[in-house]
C-alpha cells in the first residue's frame, strides 16, 4: 500500500458484528456447558472447595463390608495336575 | 440440581470471558485498526457500545449460578466485597474486583452525559484493570482452564488484547509527545 492511499476497511456491517458476537458468546456457553457436563470432576482444577473434607468425615462414620465374589462349589475339579 | 448450577457457572464464566474480550478488543480496535480487515471503525465502535448486552447477561448468569450452587459457597457479600470467601480468597476475590470494575465502567458509560469527559475516560480505563483481574481470576480459579485447549484460547485472547493495548498506549504517547 503506497503512501496516501487509504487502507480499506472490511465490509461487515454493525448489525452483523452484533449478531456474530451473540452467536460467539452463546456458542462458548453451549460448548462450555457440554464440556462441563462431561468433565464434572477435574482433579487438576486450581480451586478445590472443601467438599473432600466433608465427604471424608462422612465416610469415617459409615462402614463398607467387602464380600468375596468367588463362590465355592462341591463339584469335582475338571482339571488335574500331572505328577511325575 | 446442584450439578446443573455448577455446570452453568463454569460455562457462563467462559462466556463472560469471551464477551469481555469482545468488549475490550472492539474498544481498542478503532485506534489500532486491529479489526480493520473486518469492518469500518464506525461498525466496530457500534459493537463496542452495544457489548454490555453480552457482557452483563453472561456475568449475571455466572454469579447467580455460583450463588445457587451450594458447593461453591459464594454469598451475596462476596459479589461486592473481595477476599471474604472461606477458600481461594485471592482467586475468587480477583473475580469480585473484576465484576465491580465492569459494573463501574458500564454504569459510568450510561451516565456519560452527566460526567466530564476526562472523568469518564479515567473511569473507562478501569476496564483494562477489570480485564486483567478477570483473566487472573480465570487462570487461578477456572476449572475448565485445566483443559489445554481452553487455556490456550484464553491465553491467546489475553495476549492479543495485551498486544493491542500496548500498541494503543504507544500511539497515545506518540501523539502526546508530538503535541508537547
Amino acid at each position: 500500500m503506497g503512501p496516501g492511499r487509504k487502507k480499506r476497511s472490511g465490509p461487515v456491517p454493525a448489525w452483523a458484528l452484533k449478531v456474530a458476537s451473540v452467536v460467539m458468546t452463546f456458542s462458548v456457553f453451549g460448548s462450555g456447558l457440554g464440556y462441563a457436563s462431561t468433565h464434572l470432576s477435574t482433579t487438576n482444577a486450581p480451586l478445590q472447595p472443601a467438599v473432600v473434607a466433608s465427604t471424608s468425615s462422612a465416610g469415617s462414620t459409615s462402614t463398607t463390608t467387602l464380600t468375596s465374589a468367588v463362590r465355592t462349589t462341591t463339584r469335582t475339579a475338571v482339571t488335574k495336575t500331572a505328577s511325575s | 440440581m446442584d450439578l446443573f448450577f455448577w455446570e452453568v457457572a463454569r460455562a457462563s464464566g467462559l462466556a463472560a470471558y469471551v464477551a469481555l474480550c469482545i468488549a475490550v478488543l472492539t474498544g481498542l480496535a478503532p485506534r489500532t485498526q486491529a479489526l480493520g480487515f473486518l469492518a469500518t471503525n464506525r461498525a466496530v465502535r457500534a459493537l463496542h457500545d452495544w457489548s454490555p448486552w453480552i457482557v452483563l447477561p453472561a456475568a449475571i448468569t455466572h454469579v447467580v449460578a455460583l450463588l445457587l450452587d451450594t458447593t461453591a459457597r459464594i454469598s451475596l457479600v462476596d459479589l461486592v466485597v473481595p477476599f471474604q470467601t472461606s477458600y481461594g480468597q485471592l482467586a475468587i476475590g480477583l473475580g469480585t474486583i473484576s465484576l465491580d470494575l465492569v459494573v463501574i465502567v458500564i454504569v459510568t458509560t450510561w451516565l456519560r452525559r452527566a460526567l466530564s469527559n476526562s472523568w469518564w475516560q479515567w473511569m473507562h480505563r478501569l476496564s483494562y484493570v477489570g480485564f486483567v483481574t478477570m483473566f487472573l481470576h480465570a487462570i487461578l480459579s477456572g476449572t475448565d482452564l485445566a483443559s489445554p485447549v481452553i487455556a490456550g484460547l484464553s491465553w491467546a485472547a489475553a495476549i492479543a488484547i495485551g498486544y493491542y493495548s500496548l500498541e494503543r498506549a504507544g500511539r497515545s504517547l506518540a501523539v502526546a509527545k508530538a503535541r508537547a
